[in-house]
């Protein structure tokens, strides 16, 4: 039997063996190597002797996304101990990447950040997902921010190195700095023409002082010096992820690893009133142990098979706790009391006036890979495998949750089967920690996808009053919009007001936005584009019904409406070019549009093409996207980030809703909470605003605008208008 | 007890399972450290666990292992030895993978839907693929790379 097979199946009540009568060099290949687990991307090849490694301790949070400046680098100067880029004599460049590689790209993108000002040969570049570590300053994966929040600092850490590297060739040579140039990880002096690769450099570099090399003297590149930047560089994870070597966080094995399922209770706030029978659970084949922890009863196994059929026949009860009459209906009073207590407060003009009210509901994340987490805690050390969108933290619950010191804490980021703001909850790890800390020895806790539906941290739902009127020429000259939503208030969490999104961008003399925010024992958290995903959907909703109350074609209206946001402007008029807005399309079918701004950065326009059957069946056929997001790092991944988010909102637009009955959350699989598939997929394209200033997010950026976008495009085609989502048929008859 | 014996990516296994009941998805996953294929759902709803049974695509999932002695199964792992499958080939050229989490389900299916139909159409593809679920997306590249796969790469 292969030796790894033994180690990692060597629990007690061992009863499952395999032989294998062939080669073991497959087995061999897949099996779990802790280095090779610790490199994200690319094994780095190890190299022993000197290397130059550069740190710097300057990372810092700047906001939600795209505010990054060159001003704002903290102690550029200060060396931390650990490194962002390592470069060896066999010329290898290895960089660090501090945030989580969830899909979108960062592992390439913020590599090729560094390494363009590094003049690094690219192809001897490899990339690690690095450890959580408060020397890379903020790690948290949200927000849409990495690239963003790295672009200055990625870039002057590489450009330091390549300061050095100079440096280090100029005294090798005997000439001045400044006669020297770099050029895909060699240093040439350009009067001789000799030069040195930056392998054979490293030991004369790591002997300067390299604080002697100041950030101010560091000359970042002009944009039109980028080579790699703005290029279509392949991503670095793709080959591990079409040959099933990718390793996730479902995908960590360890030497004597258990698995777990947890039964948790079924009834928000409910809590466990005792474990009536667990002598079933045990009884199962492969069941080492049945024990209580803060989120509910574990059952720790020797496969996830095993776990799974413990947990089914554990008997439990629950505590139902104050919630057991709670349902949608109520949920949906609370948040139109919400916008009630605000209304009336502001007077309309004297003209025509529209109103309409917007719904949404609650949102699960439905990442495909189910929440999962590994710990082992030893009694001086814990170690964690996490999918995580927020290393630091998830670090900062092992270190309590395990009584150790956080310096005694190993937290590792493994790739991430999606995060959508999902992942940057803790909750899976304090579970894994206390498992691994009760039994001694290492636990994979792994969720069904029912326990990934039914205990997520829901996208709040919301209940949207507005109101505006209009001015003879069917202008807006008072807008009112009150939005009620749930507060994600809780913990590290930031609140999200309910008006994220509302401060509308078209011309009104009078605008007029409050937010009211309900609490409710749903859970809620941050989901991809968070509060955007509501309130643009009523916005952009309204400004079409606007339109048409006016008799104004929602292109021109919006372009008008826009005279004083030229940015916006900008990709309405591109995405409406693109989508040949105003060419006569079939009966029963109809064009929408909407456009928005991400916290004042990335600007979005889609613009939708949809038909609606004589069933009231929607389909969606085309999604024409134009997006300013100023510098596009990768249009390759930039452009799969936008048609990503499309795909995504339109699962929300066309199906999602979470509800809740007798205190349950009621979807648990993918039969009642269906995703959009291939078959439903529509053309999606992308197309960019030429941009030259530093890059701003998008990761979230394609969600909220193609809720509205569908909607406008049924009301083009049917005269229905759309007020509440998922989309219904029923609200189309 | 049960004696189970298997063709894995052209290796011959005997595997003794106590649960005869235990599904292909976590024999390969827990049993053999295969975890190229994927759990999403469990339920056969997802796609993420598609490998292929004797030629054809199954979820992994919904299998008992007990059923499937002397059944010869293909995995992702052995889709090719080196990523020079036309498929794996096409994925890197239209960039496929985001997340990553669905592919090799999504490459499973992609592989035995081309085995049957060289050169499918856009409506085939859907029929074919529409049963794996992708939340970063990636649809419209896969059909693409599942083109360009059919056009000899």
């Amino acid at each position: 039997m292969d030796e790894q097979m033994k180690q990692s199946e060597s629990g007690e009540q061992h009863s499952i063996t395999v032989e294998e009568q062939e080669s073991q060099e497959h087995l061999q290949k897949h099996s779990i190597n802790r280095r090779q687990f610790l490199i994200g991307a690319v094994i780095a090849g190890g190299v022993a002797g000197t290397a130059l490694v550069i740190g710097f301790n300057v990372f810092e949070r700047h906001g939600k996304t795209g505010t990054a400046s060159p001003g704002s680098i903290a102690h550029p100067d200060s060396f931390a101990s650990d490194v962002w880029v390592r470069l060896d004599a066999d010329n290898t460049v290895t960089i660090q990447v501090a945030r989580s590689e969830v899909g979108q790209g960062v592992l390439t993108s913020l590599a090729m950040l560094l390494a363009e000002e590094l003049d690094a040969d690219w192809s001897k570049v490899r990339v690690e997902q690095a450890l959580a570590d408060t020397q890379f300053g903020d790690q948290k994966t949200d927000g849409s921010s990495s690239v963003s929040d790295s672009f200055y600092t990625m870039r002057s850490v590489g450009a330091k190195a390549r300061t050095l590297l100079v440096l280090a060739a100029a005294r090798v040579w005997g000439v001045d700095q400044s006669t020297c140039r770099t050029e895909e990880g060699v240093v040439f002096h350009t009067p001789s023409g000799r030069h040195l690769p930056y392998g054979d450099l490293i030991g004369v570099a790591s002997s300067l002082d390299s604080s002697s090399v100041s950030l101010a003297a560091v000359k970042l590149k002009q944009t039109e010096q980028f080579t790699l930047i703005g290029t279509r560089v392949p991503r670095v994870d793709t080959p591990q992820k079409i040959d099933g070597s990718a390793l996730f966080g479902l995908d960590v094995r360890l030497p004597g690893m258990r698995y777990a399922t947890i039964a948790r209770c079924p009834i928000l706030g409910g809590t466990l009133k005792h474990v009536v029978d667990s002598t079933r659970a045990s009884a199962v084949p492969g069941v080492l142990q049945v024990l209580q922890i803060e989120s509910g009863v574990a059952v720790v196994a020797e496969n996830t098979w095993a776990a799974i059929q413990g947990r089914q026949a554990l008997n439990v009860t629950w505590t139902s706790g104050p919630n057991i009459q709670l349902d949608s209906a109520q949920l949906r009073k609370q948040l139109a009391a919400g916008v009630q207590n605000l209304a009336g407060r502001s007077p309309l003009g004297a003209g025509k006036t529209v109103e309409a009210v917007y719904e949404t509901p609650f949102l699960a994340h439905a990442a495909m890979e189910p929440m999962n987490c590994t710990a082992y805690v030893q009694t001086n050390h814990c170690e964690v495998w996490a999918p995580t969108q927020h290393p630091q933290a998830a670090r900062q619950v092992a270190s309590n949750v395990s009584g150790l010191p956080l310096t005694a804490v190993t937290l590792h980021v493994t790739l991430i089967g999606g995060g959508f703001g999902r992942r940057v909850e803790t909750d899976f790890v304090v579970e894994a920690v206390q498992i691994s800390s009760a039994i001694g020895a290492p636990v994979k806790v792994v969720w069904t996808r029912e326990d990934d539906l039914e205990h997520d941290f829901y996208r709040p739902a919301s209940y949207q009053e507005l109101r505006a009127s209009l001015t003879a020429q069917g202008l807006p000259d008072a807008w009112t919009h009150i939005a009620a939503t749930q507060d994600t208030d809780r913990d590290d969490h930031q609140a999200q007001p309910a008006t994220d999104g509302a401060d509308m961008p078209y011309n009104s003399a009078i605008k007029h936005i409050s937010g009211s925010q309900i609490s409710s024992a749903v859970p809620a958290g941050i989901w991809r584009s968070s509060n955007y995903s509501n309130t643009i959907f009523a916005v952009e909703s309204f400004v079409d019904e606007i339109a048409a109350a006016g008799g104004i074609d929602p292109y021109h209206l919006r372009m008008q409406l826009l005279s004083n946001n030229p940015r916006l402007q900008r990709v309405v008029q591109l995405a409406a070019s693109k989508a040949g807005w105003g060419t006569p399309l079939s009966a029963g079918w109809g064009r929408g549009m909407a456009c928005y701004a991400y916290f004042s950065s990335t600007a979005v326009a889609e613009v939708a093409e949809v038909s609606v059957a004589s069933d009231n069946s929607v389909r969606v056929h085309r999604v024409v996207c134009a997006v300013d997001c100023g510098l596009v790092v990768n249009p390759t991944i930039a452009e799969a980030q936008i048609e990503g988010g499309v795909v995504y909102g339109l699962t929300a637009a066309l199906k999602g809703e979470i509800t809740v009955a007798n205190g349950q959350i009621q979807q648990h699989n993918f039969q009642d909470y269906p995703l959009l598939r291939m078959n439903e997929t529509p053309t999606i394209e992308v197309y960019f605003v030429p941009g030259t200033e530093s890059p701003t997010g998008l990761g979230e950026l394609g969600v909220p605008a193609i809720a509205p976008a569908v909607a406008n495009a049924i009301f083009a085609a049917t005269g229905r208008r759309i007020r509440r989502l998922p989309i219904q048929a029923a609200d189309l008859r | 007890m049960a004696d189970i014996s298997l063709t894995i990516n052209k290796k011959f296994y005997t595997i003794t399972v106590n649960d005869p009941d235990m599904p292909l998805l976590w024999v390969l996953r827990d049993l053999l450290g295969l975890t190229g294929t994927k759990f999403g759902c469990g339920i056969g709803l997802c796609g993420a666990c598609t490998v292929h049974l004797d030629g054809t695509p199954i979820r992994s999932c919904q299998i008992h292992i007990s059923d499937i002695d002397n059944k010869r199964v293909t995995t992702i792992e052995g889709l090719s030895l080196d990523r020079s499958h036309p498929l794996q080939r096409a994925w890197i050229a239209e960039e496929v993978s985001q997340c990553g989490y669905c592919q090799s389900g999504q490459l499973m299916s992609a592989a035995a839907l081309l085995t049957k139909n060289p050169a499918p159409t856009d409506a085939d593809i859907d029929a074919a693929l529409s049963g794996n679920l992708c939340r970063c997306g990636t649809y419209q590249r896969i059909r693409r790379a599942i083109h360009r796969a059919a056009q000899g790469y």
